[in-house]
């Protein structure tokens, strides 16, 4: 089996899927296709579109890598920096405040996954309730309004049909990770770490710090993904990253990114979430319960890890 | 060779984009939806069946769709969601406040009508809110029902939930205004907090009765109090000397309307209040103006709106005994 077939493979597939649903939607819901609609498919992309994009980072790192705390930080982030504010903070402190935060949450994380030694599932599957729980018991479940007026235009406002954080934030930043993963050492040592951790060590790649920048970019990302949030709705909700981990997580596996680690590019991530998040659109625009829409988002999980199996065989 | 790919997607979404652009929708009848804070539980399914009792008597199509967790995020997809199909009127009942302003904006670019109705976003701009019951009126029926059981006399405990609930000491509030207005002589105990849990409520209600050996009436206001203030009244055997009674859902109360521990209930109808919600919409489609009283055909009472706040009332609250609790299903 060569390095790169399983991510080929899954992107193919992805690449289907995406034919598959224009394909319904154009014979059974063409009013599906109207600028509003993708106007409203970006702006709900980009909060997923963040954290996914930490996600993929962790779990290309390897060593069993995964975040399981992004969505517990998105909230944690929103909750703290409106606190912040409340307590006296600039609001033109606002912005550098969360992605900080959101920093420290992800280091966190790092230390308790490098120094520790802990499993990341655990680790983090820890951090999800205590930072989650944190975000409840700070505001005893309510929001936290009050976030300054001139972040709204940022939160609700477009370019065209492009929501402006889409374009501030999630082009850029998906252009930067994929550079430094294809141009620099840095993006070669995680590729490496992921694939094989020993003979990375051997190599001498400090993995132990790889992998607690990983953890920090990922909480980076959920402050800002927080900061869209707060932008966009004005005030701060305790849930408001609630399922963002299983929905990045999907994301991550769909767009191409090997579990295992080393594997994956992050554009096939940015067409996975633009594909999720366009099916959940799809099927409530076809007035399918939104019931079985997690339903689907799971389905389709197991639909490429099995024709991955597949592929994987036939190239073995 | 991935990327390419991808390309080659988005120059096809794109190109299906522009091609379905102009296409305009055609609907017969007026589209009403309504969105919940949550599916699948049986106050927002008694909502969903009035709405759709209302659709079928006024020639609406409606939509019923909501988040599967409380998520604000997914609720207002949804929202947009309905706004893009074309839907004329859609019905929030709002889980966030702030968070309802930006798709208030969009419905009116669209010409869209987006209004509240069960929970409220005041001032989002919402063109208008469908609300159940006034916490004056809460506070007021149940002071009168219970008044008017125990002959206007007797000492009465409430026992509440956290003290810290705005809503619940509300409605206390407006129970201690009307005893003191209308019945001199019915004692309304200080309230006592139970917190969250029916073994807390059950405790606060036997020592209530064990205090007050006169106790006529106790009054669960948080709607987790309402098993353990009746059981406790029952496990005293003191039903028939003490009523319990409070705000407490017909399939919470009815073993206990049933068995005598609770006289009554005061609550709302949520399936009126889904069907107002349609009537409010599809008026709002044509265009009607609301006056300040409104005679809704399907519902017993005429509604009354507020013009400066934009409530539309439905009435009321309802008051649920042995005799009708079998006709309600939440």
């Amino acid at each position: 089996m060569k390095l790169t077939s399983l991510p080929k493979a899954r992107i193919l597939v992805l690449f289907v899927l995406w034919l598959a649903l224009l394909g319904l939607l154009a014979m059974f819901a063409p009013a599906f296709f109207q600028p509003a609609v993708l106007r409203s498919i970006l702006q709900f992309s980009t909060v997923l579109a963040l954290v996914s994009l930490g996600q993929a980072l962790v779990v290309l790192g390897g060593g069993a890598g995964i975040d399981l705390a992004v969505g517990a930080m998105v909230s944690l982030v929103a909750i703290l920096s409106m606190l912040a504010v409340r307590a006296g903070l600039p609001g033109f402190l606002l912005p550098p405040a969360a992605i900080l935060l959101g920093g420290l949450l992800g280091l966190g994380n790092g230390l308790l996954v490098t120094r520790l030694g802990l499993l990341p599932l655990i680790a983090t599957l820890g951090t999800l309730f205590l930072y989650g729980g944190l975000a409840l018991a700070l505001t005893g479940g309510g929001p936290v309004p009050g976030v300054p007026a001139w972040l709204f235009p940022f939160g609700r406002g477009t370019l065209g049909l492009v929501p402006w954080h889409f374009l501030a934030f999630v082009l850029p930043v998906f252009v930067l990770v994929a550079l430094i993963l294809s141009q620099t050492a840095w993006g070669r040592w995680v590729r490496a770490m992921g694939f094989r951790e020993n003979a990375a060590r051997l190599a001498g790649i400090p993995v132990s710090r790889v992998r607690l920048l990983l953890y920090v970019t990922s909480g980076l990302l959920a402050g800002m993904a927080a900061l869209v949030t707060l932008a966009w709705f004005g005030s701060a909700r305790p849930n408001i990253g609630q399922n963002l981990e299983l929905e990045s997580l999907a994301a991550v596996l769909v767009g191409g990114v090997s579990i295992l680690g080393g594997a994956g590019g992050v554009f096939g991530v940015l067409a996975a979430v633009l594909f999720i998040v366009s099916l959940k659109t799809a099927m409530q625009f076809s007035n399918i319960a939104t019931t079985w829409q997690v339903g689907a988002i799971g389905l389709l999980l197991i639909l490429v890890l099995l024709i991955d199996r597949r592929t994987v065989r036939w190239n073995a | 060779m991935s990327w390419k790919k991808i390309r080659i997607a988005g120059v096809l979404c794109g190109a299906a984009l522009l091609a379905a652009a102009g296409s305009a929708m055609a609907a017969e009848k007026p589209k009403v939806a309504f969105v919940p804070q949550i599916v699948g539980i049986p106050y927002f399914n008694a909502m969903e069946a009035g709405g759709k009792k209302a659709a079928a008597d006024l020639g609406v199509d409606f939509v019923y769709s909501g988040p599967v967790d409380t998520n604000p995020v997914d609720q207002l997809q949804i929202v947009e969601t309905l706004l893009n199909q074309g839907v004329q009127a859609v019905a929030v009942s709002v889980l966030d406040a702030s968070s309802l302003a930006p798709v208030v904006e969009e419905a009116k670019a669209r010409g869209a009508k987006l209004f509240t109705s069960d929970s409220d976003a005041p001032d989002s701009g919402r063109a208008l809110y469908v609300a159940q019951a006034t916490d004056e009126d809460l506070g007021h029926t149940i002071i009168d029902e219970l008044a008017s059981r125990v002959g206007g006399e007797g000492t009465i405990g409430i026992v509440s939930g956290e003290a810290t609930a705005t809503n619940l000491n509300t409605w206390i509030s407006f129970m201690q205004e009307e005893a003191k207005a209308k019945y001199p002589k019915l004692k309304l105990l200080e309230p006592q907090f139970a917190g969250g849990t029916a073994e807390r409520a059950a405790q606060i209600a036997t020592d209530l009765m064990t205090a007050n050996p006169d106790l006529k009436g106790i009054i669960a206001v948080a709607s987790t109090t309402c098993p353990g203030v009746a059981q406790a009244i029952e496990t005293a055997g003191k039903v028939g000397k003490v009523i319990g009674t409070g705000y407490c859902s017909p399939n919470t109360a009815k073993p206990y309307l049933k068995n005598g521990a609770m006289g009554f209930t005061v609550l709302w109808d949520p399936s009126a209040l889904g069907y107002l919600t349609v009537w409010a919409g599809k008026q709002l489609v044509d265009g009607v103006t609301l006056t300040a009283l409104n005679k809704v055909p399907g519902l017993s009472q005429p509604v009354s709106y507020d013009a400066r706040t934009g409530v539309l009332l439905l009435g009321k609250p309802a008051v649920f005994t042995a005799d009708n609790v079998d006709q309600f299903n939440f």
